[in-house]
């Protein structure tokens, strides 16, 4: 249960911070402090429009409750939705699979890390 | 069914010379087969506007060419039935001032007179559109089945403990999202070097605050502090 997990967890706390492998100097932190969706209630989707960001990829867990509830939120707001199945995951693995053959192919477009990277390497 | 392919000159001669089995309708793939509804509609609105349609009577599936398959990312096949033809066109939205096209009890779709479109009447099969979206996701090249497919249950591991602690959750999250970090990682990476903005949303505790909602995967949290109760209105 996430509660008593995450009882003892404050600003700097291991758990709390993201790992070493996928962080740069240049990335973006929101840290939030309630909830289970960093869409709700939280300053992401806001400042993103300010930015002129028109697309979101979501990425990361899980399937299971905190990403599609996310991704309502962020069709909900306008942004255009886009999910790379093998950068998400869920539990179980079958499940994870239904949620986004079922739930978030009717709010965005699912793809593929590896056809995102090659459209990535197109644009430059 | 089989594939459109660039028009040979041999073929090319068999469309203006007169009606054949092969090739001659374009039709659109099931629903589920693309990517989204817009792109399904961008299909659509192609094929609507452009030169399928749009070249007269009869018109070949062949005619839609290859560059404009790609242009509207959508797999172009042919149906061996003539039918197909007033098929295909039951997807054009009607044009302004311009009847929709009716289905009779018989199987036929009619066109109003003057409306454009000629002949007026084509003869469909008896057999089903082949390009009916299907509601329920099924394999490219699978029958719509006539219900949803059954679901299996997860194995969620909140559902078997509603009280108590339960630990299995994050481990076993973990287990079934085994290789995620890598997969994020390169896909970061390109993200960074395309100027893309990366951002990590993460949770940090409730910094001394108390219950973070009534959702049962918070586990053993103490009801929701009652703030107050309705005013007492006393006559």
């Amino acid at each position: 249960m996430l509660g008593p997990a995450t009882a003892a967890w404050a600003p700097g706390s291991p758990e709390t911070l993201v790992l070493s492998k996928l962080f740069a100097s240049t990335d973006r932190l929101l840290p939030r402090h309630h909830g289970l969706f960093p869409t709700m209630d939280s300053e992401l989707l806001p400042v993103r429009r300010g930015l002129g960001v028109r697309t979101i990829v979501l990425t990361g867990v899980s399937l299971n409750l905190a990403l599609p509830v996310s991704a309502g939120h962020i069709t909900q707001a306008g942004f255009e939705l886009v999910v790379p199945r093998d950068a998400v995951g869920g539990t179980s693995v079958e499940y994870g699979n239904q949620v986004l053959d079922n739930t978030i192919v009717v709010l965005g477009r699912l793809t593929t890390v590896d056809d995102l990277v090659a459209g990535a390497d197109d644009d430059r | 069914m089989k594939t459109c392919r660039k028009p040979n000159r041999a073929s090319a001669q068999s469309e203006t010379t007169g009606p054949s089995d092969e090739c001659r309708v374009c039709v659109l793939p099931p629903l589920a087969s693309l990517e989204t509804t817009q792109q399904s509609s961008r299909a659509l609105a192609r094929l609507a506007s452009g030169r399928v349609l749009a070249a007269g009577v009869p018109m070949r599936g062949t005619r839609v060419d290859q560059q404009q398959r790609h242009a509207v990312g959508i797999r172009v096949e042919c149906h061996r039935a003539r039918g197909r033809l007033a098929e295909v066109d039951e997807l054009r939205p009607p044009r302004l001032g311009e009847e929709a096209p009716r289905r009779s009890s018989s199987g036929s779709v009619t066109w109003a007179a003057g409306s454009g479109w000629s002949p007026t009447r084509f003869a469909l099969s008896s057999r089903r559109p082949t390009f009916r979206t299907c509601p329920w996701p099924v394999p490219r090249g699978s029958r719509c089945p006539r219900g949803p497919p059954r679901r299996r249950h997860g194995s969620w591991p909140v559902r078997a403990a509603p009280h108590g602690a339960d630990d299995r959750t994050w481990p076993q999250l973990a287990a079934d999202s085994e290789g995620l970090v890598d997969k994020l990682d390169k896909l970061l990476d390109a993200a960074r070097t395309s100027g893309v903005t990366v951002v990590h949303a993460t949770y940090e505790g409730t910094q001394g605050g108390g219950h973070p909602g009534t959702a049962r995967i918070w586990g053993c949290w103490d009801p929701p502090p009652q703030r107050g109760r309705p005013a007492r209105l006393k006559l």
